[in-house]
């Protein structure tokens, strides 16, 4: 039977009766990063035959198989809600499904990768803690699972961040400080447009799958990482991000127009991952296909 | 304040530059590190009978070290195989729950952390017993937080971690790392992980005939 959460939501099971709006929503959001999941690899997978030594290759392998297997877990979400696996990345290709801003580019150096990844996992791992409180229960349960193992890459980020820091010289230490500041308002953008004014008129926070605003992650996200940075050694630019006197935090803001633009495809490597994406897919068709028919 | 304004900024101070203080305090922001509690500070003089107190009491200080990505100790785990102390030095035997598991300096690098606060100054030393490890060697403890955390361990038929009941089916061959075998819970719509499989010894999945499934 349905349950009620602290937030006074019901909250549902696999085969509860629940209402239309709560199961495709749950479906949307499974859905949505099932794709992020698998397409977000390909800045990794770029780097894996780059990677300056083996552990720092075999580190990364993980993480993109953890991804990988992440993004299978979300997308199993999304089929018991109605979404056929297949069509994840169909409606990528297809031009129906977009993937998150951060994933239109790429890493240019070694160096640069680790205060990305950085950025970006800490800001994931917020957006699941948020998410995980939402009332479909079996995506909150593989948010919870996720969101643990988030928190290993997140180690590895910050070890090897740390590592250039320290045995790097001044040139390589200059380019995890543009790494910072190139990335910082990309993840910022990442997590969405402000949304104070208008959250409690948003379906999915009153349904109770959108627990926190955009605004609130953002706040929460820059409460916990902007110290990593400063104590790592990172200049923290207040043109870039300031904290003010009543403790929240300011920061430049992206500019929308052109976040909009690189997740329709406009961003520098918007055009590879698609490609990747096809390639993969054209090269396994006739596997799948033989799987199916002897399944 | 406007993004362009951030292009154009003089380029001196740059350079980011390591702080001590980072590196005296690493920051588990994102992880809870349970393992200052269990720190305990030897004092007394190295007669025999304090030589094995100290040793029990620094294999329980490894013994509490968390894994990175499971929320559950080393020992319960069963990666914690032996402390002993020779001379002055600490020797851990850890057995990894995979080959080439990517989580060994994470470990390591905890293991050490936690022993310089239990032992300050002592040269410790880690080996690693590579396939050495057994699902067997799973406590009951551990066993139950595995499941909390949603996962099972290999052994006796599969069931969901969450719900309990037995009607699952496998997703996949290997799913995150080649020591996990995914499973779906058609009970409750939960996705769960089984540990401790073969893949977990051997070094890749080898293909068999193809057979459906994944």
């Amino acid at each position: 039977m349905p349950m009620a959460t602290a937030a006074g939501h019901r909250c549902y099971e696999l085969w509860d009766p629940m209402p239309d709006e709560v199961r495709e929503g749950a479906r949307r959001f499974a859905t949505v990063q099932a794709l992020n999941e698998l397409v977000g690899v390909l800045p990794f997978a770029e780097w894996l035959d780059r990677a300056p030594s083996h552990t720092r290759r075999q580190m990364l392998m993980a993480k993109i198989q953890d991804e990988v297997g992440h993004g299978h877990v979300a997308a199993r979400v999304a089929e018991d809600l109605g979404m056929p696996r297949e069509r994840i990345l169909l409606d990528y290709l297809e031009g129906r499904a977009k993937v998150h801003n951060i994933f239109h580019y790429s890493f240019g150096t070694w160096e640069e990768l680790g205060p990305g990844l950085l950025l970006m996992n800490s800001a994931a791992i917020v957006q699941f803690q948020s998410l995980m409180k939402g009332v479909y229960l079996p995506y909150a349960r593989a948010l919870r699972k996720i969101e643990r193992e988030e928190s290993f890459h997140y180690q590895h980020a910050l070890d090897l961040t740390h590592e250039v820091l320290t045995h790097g010289d001044a040139e390589q230490r200059r380019r995890v400080q543009e790494g910072f500041e190139l990335w910082m308002p990309r993840v910022l953008a990442y997590l969405g447009p402000p949304d104070t004014d208008t959250l409690h008129a948003n379906r999915m926070w009153q349904i109770g799958l959108k627990p926190d605003g955009n605004d609130a992650l953002r706040q929460a996200w820059l409460n916990k990482i902007i110290p990593v940075f400063r104590k790592l050694g990172v200049h923290v630019d207040p043109a870039l991000v300031r904290q003010a006197a009543s403790g929240e935090w300011e920061f430049a803001m992206p500019d929308w127009a052109e976040v909009k633009k690189v997740i329709a495809g406009g961003g520098p490597a918007s055009q590879r991952r698609l490609d990747w994406v096809r390639h993969a897919l054209d090269r396994n068709t006739r596997y799948r296909r033989a799987l199916r028919e002897v399944s | 304040m406007n993004a362009d304004r951030l292009q154009d900024r003089p380029p001196g101070r740059l350079t980011a530059q390591p702080t001590d203080e980072f590196t005296a305090q690493r920051t588990d922001e994102f992880t809870a590190q349970p393992t200052d509690e269990l720190t305990a500070q030897p004092t007394e003089e190295f007669t025999t009978r304090h030589t094995d107190e100290l040793t029990g009491r620094l294999a329980d200080v490894v013994a509490g070290v968390r894994d990175p990505e499971i929320d559950v100790g080393l020992r319960d785990l069963g990666v914690l195989r032996s402390v002993s102390l020779t001379g002055g030095r600490v020797r851990v035997r850890l057995a990894p729950t995979r080959l080439s598991c990517p989580a060994v300096g994470e470990i390591a690098r905890r293991v050490r952390s936690a022993l310089a606060g239990a032992a300050p100054g002592r040269e410790v030393e880690i080996v690693w017993d590579r396939g050495a490890w057994q699902p067997a060697a799973v406590t009951a403890a551990g066993r139950d937080a595995l499941r909390r955390g949603g996962y099972r361990v290999a052994g006796a038929a599969p069931r969901c971690p969450y719900c309990g009941c037995d009607d699952v089916a496998r997703a996949g061959r290997f799913g995150g790392a080649v020591c996990k075998v995914p499973y779906d819970c058609r009970g409750c719509g939960s996705t769960f992980d089984v540990i401790g499989t073969a893949g977990c010894t051997a070094m890749l999945p080898t293909p068999g005939p193809v057979r459906g499934g994944s």
